[in-house]
């Protein structure tokens, strides 16, 4: 049956837990305090070690506001700054990437090393008498983790450690992460109309499945694919435990059974979900790594990176890339769905109707039960100090009229 | 030589408007049997060149096939090149062909903004007459692309 205006407003009858409020989605006031309580004091994804292989090689990204720069210093290991000059703000690193000696503003010069400390300022005798001395003019250090050739940063220097964050969730990715060096081969951003949870969202829960012909075609229609689910950790952490899926089932792609990641199956799929942001697929052949960076309550920027074996030879190479694009990259058959998918979702919550999102769903912790949202969710709700079904009470004020 | 130019110009402008009325067969049939599509890109990130679709004829014709059945954006694309270069090639009959490419979106309510840029290199084939693509590449200049397309471009 249809609803009145007054049952549509009234929150769902189930457990608090079972639904969240669209205003999570769209409100600009929950999206500063997310900025401070979650993106501030959690572990980003800044790259992956072979984007700097070399010492000087630097990436630059913008993380919570802050520009960031991750550079490999001439000791070999990776380090992070602030990528703003000590002396008046301007940015140190220019572009994306680069390879430095040194890093040398290039506004007035201040030179800065690869551990950040300052080392020159033009005509230093200057600032003999009021200072800042070099000792006192190095770059704002950032926390630095490298987890399996992943690069992560906290700008919190209270924050717990990485491995105490991660915990186990990486527990069956230490093989295809680690035993031989990976390489990006694809660096692709999507900048769509949509909250950076909802995209996460995609990541987290399996029966949008239904919404891709591709995953209906090869994922959902495979043996087996409900008996098997999530594996969640604390921190809202999870991992979909893995499943076979039959890629020869879609029209002109094959079964994905040669050149396998290592120590992945033919036809293998194997995901895993680090709190807030970061998701690691690998569909046999190839990886792909989503992390976003949100920019306001209704826009992301989404980085996704496709990655392969460091080395291989070409023709391996051209597989990998084939089989990634496949799904993923602007031409794949599913991101774009997606995007389409999330955005229609912001379109509707944009106008600020007290609607709810259902995660209500419970299949014994099967492939579409709705366990990892409530517990992504529950962290979130942990983190932020709020409800997430109703973070301002307004949504309750609203079906109460 | 002249007539051959401006059958040359046709071909190209036809790939664009038989994709932009998702003519798949109308799009193929101006490709050789040999045909290579690809669309790739450079990136600054990573420094180094990216391919986002290398497809033989064959997979391409499968994945257009299949194109109908995806949830895709509801409006139309609209593609406008602009043959800038035409080139004899390596083999009599053969010719280089560079292109600068802008794609539209004009979505359902009427709105339009600009997709992509970037630049077609085309290799094409004419032995008597009738020239056909043998092999085009997309060089994109515009990397965010929004959500993408499940057609080429
Ligand atoms: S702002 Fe960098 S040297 Fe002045
Ligand atoms: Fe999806």
């Amino acid at each position: 049956m249809a609803r009145t205006a007054n049952e549509w407003n009234r929150p769902p009858a189930m457990p608090e837990d079972h639904y969240v409020s669209s205003q999570i989605y769209i409100d600009p006031e929950l999206f500063s305090e997310e900025q401070e309580k979650i993106f501030k004091k959690t572990w980003k994804l800044a790259c992956h070690e072979s984007e700097v292989p070399d010492a000087g090689d630097y990436r630059t990204l913008e993380w919570a506001g802050t520009p960031l720069v991750v550079i490999r210093g001439n000791d070999d290991c990776i380090r992070t700054f602030v990528n703003i000059c000590s002396h008046r703000s301007a940015t140190v690193a220019q572009g994306p990437s680069g390879n430095v000696k040194t890093m040398v503003c290039f506004f007035h010069l201040w030179e800065y090393d690869h551990q950040g400390r300052c080392i020159a300022m033009p005509r230093d005798e200057g600032y003999k008498e009021a200072g800042p001395s070099k000792a006192q003019a190095g770059l704002r250090e950032v926390r630095t983790a490298v987890k399996l050739g992943l690069v992560f940063v906290n700008l919190d220097d209270a924050a717990p450690d990485f491995a105490d964050y991660a915990g186990n969730t990486f527990e069956h990715f230490e093989e295809v992460l680690g035993s031989q060096p990976l390489e990006v081969f694809h660096y692709g951003r999507v900048k769509m109309r949509a909250n950076w949870k909802q995209w996460h969202e995609t990541n987290i829960e399996l029966y949008h499945e239904w919404g891709h012909v591709v995953n209906r075609t090869t994922g959902i229609r495979a043996p087996g694919y409900f008996e098997t689910g999530w594996k969640l950790y604390p921190g809202g952490h999870g991992m979909l435990i893995p499943k076979k899926i039959r890629y020869a089932d879609y029209k002109g792609w094959d079964a994905r059974s040669n050149q396998t990641m290592p120590g992945i199956d033919p036809g293998e799929l194997r995901s895993m979900d680090l709190f807030p942001n970061t998701t690691i697929i690998v569909r046999a052949t190839n990886i792909r790594i989503d992390t976003s960076t949100p920019i306001g309550p209704g826009i992301t920027l989404l980085e996704q990176r496709g990655l392969g074996v460091k080395g291989e030879p070409a023709e391996v190479r051209t597989m990998r890339v084939r089989d990634h694009n496949q799904y993923w990259g602007p031409f794949g058959r599913n991101v774009a769905e997606d995007v389409i998918f999330v955005e229609a979702v912001e379109r509707s919550n944009r106008q600020g109707h007290p609607n709810w999102g259902i995660h209500s769903r419970r299949e014994n912790g099967g492939a579409q039960d709705d366990d990892f949202l409530r517990h992504y969710y529950a962290e979130w709700r942990r983190r932020m100090g709020r409800s997430s079904a109703n973070p301002s009470n307004r949504a309750v004020a609203l079906a109460a009229e | 030589m002249a007539l051959s130019e401006e059958a040359i110009r046709r071909l190209v402008y036809q790939s664009c408007m038989t994709l932009d009325v998702e003519d798949c067969a109308g799009y193929l049939a101006l490709c050789g049997t040999n045909y290579r599509y690809r669309i790739t890109t450079y990136s600054p990130e990573l420094k180094k060149d990216m391919v986002w679709l290398d497809h033989s004829r064959k997979d391409l014709a499968n994945m257009l096939e299949m194109v109908p059945q995806h949830v895709r954006l509801p409006g139309k694309f609209l593609r406008h090149a602009t043959v800038q270069v035409v080139d004899p090639g390596e083999r009599p009959g053969e010719w280089k062909v560079v292109s600068a490419l802008s794609v539209y979106y004009t979505d359902p309510d009427g709105e339009t903004r600009l997709f992509a840029v970037g630049r077609y290199h085309d290799r094409i084939e004419d032995t008597g007459g009738t020239p056909w693509l043998a092999a085009r590449e997309v060089r994109l200049e515009t990397r965010i692309l929004g959500p993408g397309s499940h057609l080429p471009m």
